[in-house]
C-alpha cells in the first residue's frame, strides 16, 4: 500500500511535467507578456532545479498538509477540496448504500427464483440498468419528478441542518441515478455467486436436514457468495466518485464535479494535481479496507 | 453456416436480438450522409425549439437544428469514438499483457505501472489525462484508451502466462522456435479469445464514459453534435423543450444494451464450461 502511495503522490507531482510545452505559458496564457510568464514561473517555483521541486512538494505536503494554491478560485487547494469532497463522498457513500441493498435483495430474489418469469425480468431490468447512462436517468427524473409533478427540487443541495427531510429530497433524484448502474452489476453478480454457492453439496443438505428455505438462502447462502459481491461492491465505490462529478453537473451540486471540470477548463493544475491525489488515496483505502473485510467474511483468507 | 446460426439463434435469442440491434444502429448512423438528412450543423431560426412535428420528426433544438440529423451525427461519432478506443487499448494491451505474460523479467514492471492506472476511478483518469493534452474528441479517445489498457492487458497476461505452459509451446520451442515464434504463431493465437470478448465491453464502457465526458464540457466541443453535448444542451432547455432529452440517451442506451447483449453471449459462445452441447 505505501509504495502504491509513493508512486500516486509522484504522479500527481509530475503531472505538471508531462504537460507538453511550458506549463507557466500555459497556465498564463498564450498572450501573456514574458514578464507575467515569468513571475507564474517563479510563483510556481518551475525556474529551480527539478529535484528541488520534487523535495519541496513532499516537504509541504507531508509536514503542512499543502497542497499548493488553486489559480482559478484564488484560495489553498487543500480549502477548496475540505470545501467540497465532502459532499461527494456523502453522494457517493449514500449511493453505494442504496445500490448495495438494493442489488444484493434483487439478486438474491433473482437467484432464489432462477429460470422463472421474475428471475427473467430482474435479469432484462439489470442489462437496462447497465446500458443507461446515469445522468441522462437524471435529467429524465429531474423533468417528471422535480419540474412536472414537483416532488423533489429540480436541483442544489440542502444541508442536513436546515432538516432531515429536505436534505434526503434534495439528495433523493441524483442517489438514485448515481446507483443505477452499480445496482444492476451487483444484481447480476449476487445472483451469479449466488447460484453457484446454491448448488453445493452443503446447500443441499442444510436442506435436506430441515432448515427453512429462507435461513439456507441467508445464512448458508449469501454469506458464501459475499466475497464476489464485496470486491464488487469496493470498486463501485471509485466509479461513483467518477460518477458523481457528472450527476453534480446535472443537479448543480456543490461537489468536486464543478471544481475538476473546471479545473481542466481553466488549466489549473494544483487543484488538479491535489484532486487526483486526495481520490488516488481514498481510492487506495478503500481497497484496503475490502481486503480486510475478505478476512472477516471467509477466515480462510488470511494475509499473514 | 446456416444450420449453425440457426442453432445459435434458438439457443441465445438475448445475443440475436443484440447483433441484430448493433447492426440496425451500425448501419443506421455510418451511413448517415446516404439518408437524406438535413445538415446537423445548419440552423433554421424560424423553427426554434420546435416539438416534434412532420418536417422536423423529433424536434429541434435552440438553433432550429433538426434533433434526429444531430441524434444520428452523434451515434456515428460515438461508435467512431468507442470503436477507436477499443482498438487502441486492445492493442496496448496486446503488447503489454503478452510482453508481460510472456517475459517474467517485464512482468512486475509492466504490471506495477498498470496497477498505478487503475489505482484512480475511471472517468477521473481520464479526466486528468484530459487536463494535460487538452480537451476535445481526439484527446477524449487517447484519454480512454489509457484508462482502459490496463484491463486489456491484465485478461492478455492471463492467459498467455496459462497457455505458455502448455505442452505445444514447449514443443515448438524444443524444436527450435525463438521468442517472437513462439508468442505470436503459438501463444497468442491461443490467448485471445478473452481479449476478443473484453473489446466489446470496452467498446460500451467508452461509448458510456465519452457521453459523460462530452456532458461535462470537456469532450466533442459543440457545435460537432455528440450525444453527451446534445444532452448538455438538452438540460439547459428542460423546462421549454423536454422532447430534446429523450433521443440522445435512448441512442446511448440502445447502442451499449446492444454491446453488451453480443458481448455476453460472445463470451458464452467462447466459454466452453457453459456451452451446452
Amino acid at each position: 500500500m505505501l509504495p502504491l502511495l509513493a508512486v500516486i503522490s509522484f504522479l500527481s507531482f509530475v503531472l505538471i511535467h508531462l504537460v507538453p510545452g511550458d506549463p507557466a505559458v500555459i497556465m498564463a496564457g498564450m498572450q501573456a507578456p514574458d514578464s507575467v510568464i515569468e513571475q507564474v514561473r517563479q510563483e510556481m517555483g518551475l525556474d529551480r532545479p527539478f529535484h528541488t521541486q520534487v523535495l519541496d512538494w513532499y516537504q509541504a505536503l507531508v509536514i503542512r498538509g499543502d497542497l499548493g494554491r488553486s489559480y482559478f478560485f484564488h484560495a489553498p487547494v487543500t480549502q477548496a477540496l475540505a470545501e467540497r469532497l465532502p459532499f461527494t463522498l456523502t453522494l457517493a457513500a449514500l449511493s453505494m448504500l442504496v445500490a448495495t441493498i438494493v442489488g444484493v435483495t434483487l439478486g438474491s430474489i433473482a437467484a432464489s427464483a432462477a429460470g422463472t418469469f421474475l428471475d427473467r425480468a430482474i435479469l432484462v431490468m439489470s442489462l437496462v440498468g447497465i446500458a443507461m447512462p446515469g445522468f441522462w436517468v437524471g435529467l429524465v427524473m429531474m423533468f417528471y419528478f422535480a419540474v412536472d409533478l414537483g416532488w423533489f427540487p429540480t436541483g442544489g443541495y440542502t444541508p442536513p441542518i436546515e432538516g432531515v427531510v429536505p436534505w434526503l429530497r434534495s439528495l433523493a433524484l441524483p442517489v438514485f441515478s448515481l446507483a443505477l448502474l452499480e445496482s444492476a452489476l451487483i444484481t447480476r453478480m449476487t445472483r451469479a455467486s449466488l447460484l453457484d454457492v446454491l448448488g453445493e453439496d452443503y446447500i443441499r443438505t442444510a436442506h435436506a436436514k430441515g432448515v427453512g428455505h429462507r435461513r439456507v438462502l441467508t445464512r448458508h447462502g449469501l454469506r458464501n457468495s459475499l466475497i464476489p459481491i464485496i470486491t464488487i461492491v469496493g470498486t463501485s465505490f471509485g466509479n461513483m466518485i467518477g460518477g458523481a462529478v457528472i450527476i453534480e453537473m446535472v443537479f448543480s451540486l456543490p461537489g468536486i464535479g464543478r471544481l475538476v471540470t473546471m479545473a481542466i477548463l481553466s488549466r489549473d493544475y494544483p487543484l488538479i494535481q491535489g484532486t487526483m491525489l486526495v481520490i488516488g488515496i481514498i481510492y487506495v483505502v478503500v481497497n484496503l479496507i475490502v481486503d480486510v473485510l475478505y478476512v472477516a467474511v471467509d477466515p480462510r483468507i488470511s494475509y499473514a | 453456416m446456416t444450420a449453425r446460426l440457426t442453432k445459435f439463434a434458438r439457443q441465445r435469442p438475448t445475443g440475436l436480438v443484440g447483433i441484430v440491434l448493433l447492426v440496425g444502429l451500425v448501419v443506421a448512423s455510418v451511413g448517415a450522409p446516404l439518408w437524406g438528412l438535413a445538415d446537423p450543423l445548419e440552423s433554421d431560426y424560424l423553427s426554434m425549439l420546435s416539438p416534434p412535428a412532420a418536417d422536423h420528426v423529433l424536434g429541434t433544438d435552440q438553433y432550429g437544428r433538426d434533433l434526429l440529423t444531430r441524434v444520428i451525427y452523434g451515434a456515428r461519432l460515438s461508435l467512431g469514438i468507442g470503436a477507436s478506443v477499443m482498438t487502441l487499448a486492445a492493442l496496448a494491451g496486446l503488447v503489454l499483457g503478452s510482453l508481460a505474460g510472456y517475459f517474467s523479467r517485464l512482468d512486475g514492471p509492466i504490471m506495477r505501472g498498470l496497477d498505478v492506472l487503475m489505482a484512480f476511478p475511471a472517468i477521473l483518469l481520464a479526466i486528468a489525462i484530459m487536463a494535460i493534452l487538452g480537451t476535445g474528441a481526439r484527446n477524449g479517445v487517447i484519454a480512454l484508451a489509457i484508462v482502459y489498457t490496463p484491463r486489456c492487458a491484465r485478461i492478455v497476461r492471463a492467459s498467455v502466462l496459462s497457455v505458455r505452459q502448455r505442452t505445444f509451446v514447449e514443443a515448438g520451442q524444443a524444436l527450435g522456435a525463438g521468442d517472437a515464434r513462439s508468442l505470436g504463431i503459438h501463444i497468442l493465437p491461443n490467448a485471445i479469445g478473452p481479449l476478443v470478448v473484453q473489446m466489446i465491453f470496452v467498446f460500451a464502457y467508452a461509448i458510456l464514459a465519452d457521453a459523460g465526458l462530452s456532458f461535462i464540457g470537456v469532450g466533442t466541443p459543440p457545435p460537432t453534435p455528440s450525444l453527451g453535448n446534445i444532452l448538455a444542451e438538452a438540460r439547459d432547455y428542460l423546462m421549454v423543450a423536454p422532447w430534446l432529452m429523450w433521443w440522445p440517451g435512448a441512442a446511448i442506451a440502445a447502442i451499449v444494451l446492444a454491446l453488451n447483449l453480443c458481448g455476453d453471449a460472445l463470451r458464452e459462445v467462447m466459454d466452453p464450461r457453459q456451452r451446452s452441447g
